[in-house]
């Protein structure tokens, strides 16, 4: 099969982050399609160490963009994306937490995926105030919020609205083969 | 005029807290954020005060138009972004002593 023909390959290339939405809300059953793809990322060891707190009330997602810098738009459903840290604890993770955020970004690209499929948009969050969403969002201690991936119906992009790069990266600008070569980098 | 409110508190509140927030956040952000956290301030507090201000209600309703173009580019084209933030850093000048009565 081509890829070209491949439905999860095309959804994987057309889909764009989106930051604009309009008034049109996020249905519970397109929060809970999002949340299936969640569901289903690959984690490490299968341990599922992330909890997921869905958000449509329109107050509260106020509430969360008055302390989300990053959060430029006006979402109509997001979903926060949390460690749950007992959980780390009782099996007995050391180490790096690298390997968390690492299930936070599976989960992540699999709900931008999921939305793109489901004709909403979104877009992931990392610049809030994981301090003030935890007190929003009534987060014990040992929950805390990592990311946040803000959903609804995009409004169309006029072309000179587009912040595409100068240059587009090309496949050969991030990879080489077999071993790392430094020419290939210039 | 000088002593009209021009801002409702929730959207003194809502700049408060987007500055707040911002700050604890800045640090750990990429350095090009900084001035776009500042930006996107300004844009909101244009916008806010726009609709009720007389003096300047023109001038904040064209920065406030102003900045989200350059928010988006501002890695794509930085000469274009530092160019913004000169002129209108000069344009404020400019405003400023039109407000004080004053030819510049």
């Amino acid at each position: 099969m081509l890829a070209e023909d491949n439905i999860v390959l095309t959804t994987i290339r057309q889909r764009r982050v989106v930051r604009n939405f309009n008034e049109e809300p996020v249905t519970r059953e397109q929060m809970l399609e999002v949340l299936r793809a969640a569901r289903w990322a690959p984690t490490g060891g299968n341990k599922r160490l992330h909890r997921f707190v869905a958000v449509l009330d329109p107050v509260t997602i106020r509430l969360i963009r008055t302390v989300s810098p990053g959060m430029s738009g006006h979402p109509k459903g997001l979903v926060v994306v949390c460690i749950d840290w007992d959980r780390v604890a009782i099996l007995g993770y050391r180490g790096p937490r690298q390997i968390f955020d690492i299930d936070v970004g599976t989960a992540t690209e699999n709900m931008l995926l999921a939305a793109h499929a489901i004709g909403l948009g979104a877009g992931p969050v990392t610049s809030f105030s994981k301090e003030a969403v935890s007190v929003l969002l009534r987060l014990p201690d040992s929950i805390t919020p990592e990311l946040m991936v803000i959903l609804g119906h995009p409004v169309p992009r006029r072309p000179e609205h587009q912040s595409r790069p100068q240059t587009p990266t090309r496949l050969r600008d991030l990879v080489t083969w077999e071993q790392f070569h430094l020419r290939d980098r210039l | 005029m000088d002593n009209e409110f021009v801002l409702s508190e929730d959207e003194v509140f809502e700049v408060i807290a987007f500055l707040v927030t911002a700050a604890r956040l800045l640090p750990d952000e990429p350095i090009d954020y900084g001035p776009a956290r500042l930006l996107t301030a300004a844009q909101r507090l244009c916008a806010f005060a726009a609709v009720r201000c007389e003096v300047s209600a023109a001038f904040l309703t064209r920065l406030a138009e102003g900045i989200p173009p350059q928010l988006r580019s501002r890695n794509s084209d930085r000469d274009s972004f530092q160019a913004f933030l000169e002129e209108s850093s000069r344009a404020i000048a400019r405003e400023a002593a039109r407000r004080a009565g004053r030819e510049v």
